[in-house]
């Protein structure tokens, strides 16, 4: 039941309230100062006050005063009851944050349907309150959740450039959104040889994130890794095909797992040999940067991956020599766009990048990301952006 | 996400009214892609003429439906712009989507199939 506190220094006044009221579901309390109404409130919580301007000890404006002041009372509603008629006071008791102004003498009806309409207001903005404080609430345990898996997402990539003999590497990663559906990685497989992904859900955002964690485990899993196949002599290892590893992921990743496909490129450089063995499974084509500045886009493989339609996949193979460098990347890149909608694209991106083919693979990352911040006038990724390069230097 | 459904000889047409299909539209075109199949229409022309660009997750949208019609369903694509043509052939979508120049010659090649 709604509580009511009554405030008077006249006691007919307020008896006469009281009578008013003792047949309506509220419980009644009575405070005869503004001192007295001021305990009442802290310790009753009314959900609303009636009260009398002029009083001893403290008046209805000192009391409204005092009440939005402190964080404990300032959401209990005061209707001030005077006999004032004058604007100037009527104005002063509302310029306060009194909700309304009765006037003495006053009639039950009217009382009632002002107490009931400022009850209504009030049970209308606790629940408002309520909504909100939730929401709040849930809106700070997303985003927690989201900065985790944005962690998480960041424990897929290299922990820091990795360093190789005989070849160097750069890259970046700028998801779209906290967490995004690109990842890249380059490791080591054995003193010979170095592999390096590129991939792409279809799609954004978190569910998209969780399928690249979901393949990452299926890639990078020590225990039965699909890069590498224990065999029964020395030395014992075998490492997959990259058709091979595109064909199980196919597999173990069909389109109605997820209602996710993803595209994927998978290379294998012997870093003795510069040899490449790679499979394009319908990504944006990587390019190979001769030493000399020619262009080479390495696009054979398949279609993209988890439509299991037994087309297979199909290895292809290049060779790099000293100062070759292969560029991998996500179609955030070729498809950023500028305000009017044009594409980045891939020719001034393959522009670029052979313009700057003799400067530090770090600062071709970084000319790659001004261009195309020249190309639309902003960087604000509008799809994950991820670029890795690497340079043969066997 | 504008859609328009129109049976032609027990084939379902269904015309993309959208330039882009992109993240913001293709949740919902999936699922009326999805109810429309669910409707019983296993046979569908979804013609794309009017689409210049498709994303990740709109051709998503598109390979949920293909999925959905089932080995005795047929989904095929008619009149793929310059743009969205270029993308299916560089996703090698064009191996399994079978992609037809006009909505009547992939209605004709649908209903010969089904005669």
């Amino acid at each position: 039941m709604d509580k009511i506190l009554i405030v008077d220094d006249s006691a007919t006044i307020r008896k006469l309230l009281l009578f008013h009221l003792k047949n309506e579901p509220y419980v009644l309390l009575e405070s005869c100062d503004g001192l007295q109404a001021l305990d009442a409130c802290l310790r009753e919580h009314p959900d609303l006050v009636i009260s009398d301007i002029q009083m001893p000890q403290l008046d209805g404006y000192g009391l409204c005063r005092r009440l939005q002041q402190d964080p404990r009372t300032q959401d209990i509603p005061i209707i001030f009851l005077s006999a004032r008629a004058e604007a100037a006071d009527k104005i002063k008791g509302l310029e306060l944050g009194a909700v309304d102004y009765i006037i003495k003498p006053f009639d039950r009806g009217e009382i009632l349907v002002r107490i009931r309409n400022q009850l209504k207001i009030r049970h209308l903005t606790r629940s408002l309150m309520d909504a909100n404080r939730q929401l709040r609430e849930k809106q700070r345990r997303i985003a927690a959740d989201l900065e985790a898996a944005a962690q998480i997402q960041k424990s897929l990539l290299p922990a820091a450039v990795p360093r190789f003999s005989h070849v160097g590497v750069a890259w970046r990663f700028f998801p779209c959104e906290q967490v995004g559906g690109d990842v890249i990685n380059i490791f080591q497989l054995d003193e010979e040889h170095l592999s390096a992904f590129v991939l792409d859900v279809s799609g954004h955002g978190v569910p998209s994130a969780m399928v690249t964690v979901s393949v990452c485990q299926a890639l990078l899993s020590k225990s039965d890794s699909i890069l590498k196949r224990p065999i029964s002599h020395a030395p014992f290892y075998e490492l997959a095909a990259p058709a091979q590893v595109l064909t199980r992921l196919d597999q173990e990743f069909p389109f109605e797992r997820f209602e996710k496909y993803f595209t994927m490129v998978y290379l294998v450089l012997n870093i003795r040999s510069g040899r490449v063995r790679y499979c394009n499974a319908a990504h944006p084509r990587p390019v190979l940067l001769r030493e000399d500045g020619r262009l080479e886009m390495l696009e054979s493989g398949g279609t993209v991956i988890g439509m299991g339609t037994g087309v297979p996949f199909e290895d292809s193979e290049v060779c790099l020599q000293s100062g070759d460098r292969i560029f991998l990347y996500t179609d955030g890149i070729v498809e950023y766009a500028d305000p009017s909608g044009e594409f980045f694209g891939e020719e001034r991106f393959c522009h670029r990048l052979q313009e700057t083919r003799t400067i530090s693979l770090d600062a071709v990352c970084e000319s790659v990301i001004q261009s195309m911040t020249a190309h639309s006038g902003e960087f604000t990724p509008q799809d994950d952006i991820t670029l890795l390069a690497l340079e043969f230097q066997g | 996400m504008q859609i328009e459904i129109e049976k032609q000889d027990g084939v379902a047409v269904v015309r993309a009214l959208e330039k882009r299909i992109d993240a913001s539209l293709s949740g919902e075109f999936k699922a009326k892609l999805l109810e429309a199949i669910r409707e019983g229409n296993k046979r569908i022309v979804l013609d794309i003429s009017m689409v210049e660009f498709i994303d990740s997750s709109g051709l998503g949208a598109i390979i949920s439906g293909l999925k959905a019609v089932g080995e005795d369903g047929k989904l095929v694509v008619s009149g793929s712009t310059e743009n969205v043509r270029s993308m299916f052939r560089l996703t090698r979508m064009d191996r399994i989507f079978s992609i037809y120049d006009t909505e009547q010659e992939a209605v004709h090649a649908l209903t010969a199939d089904n005669g």
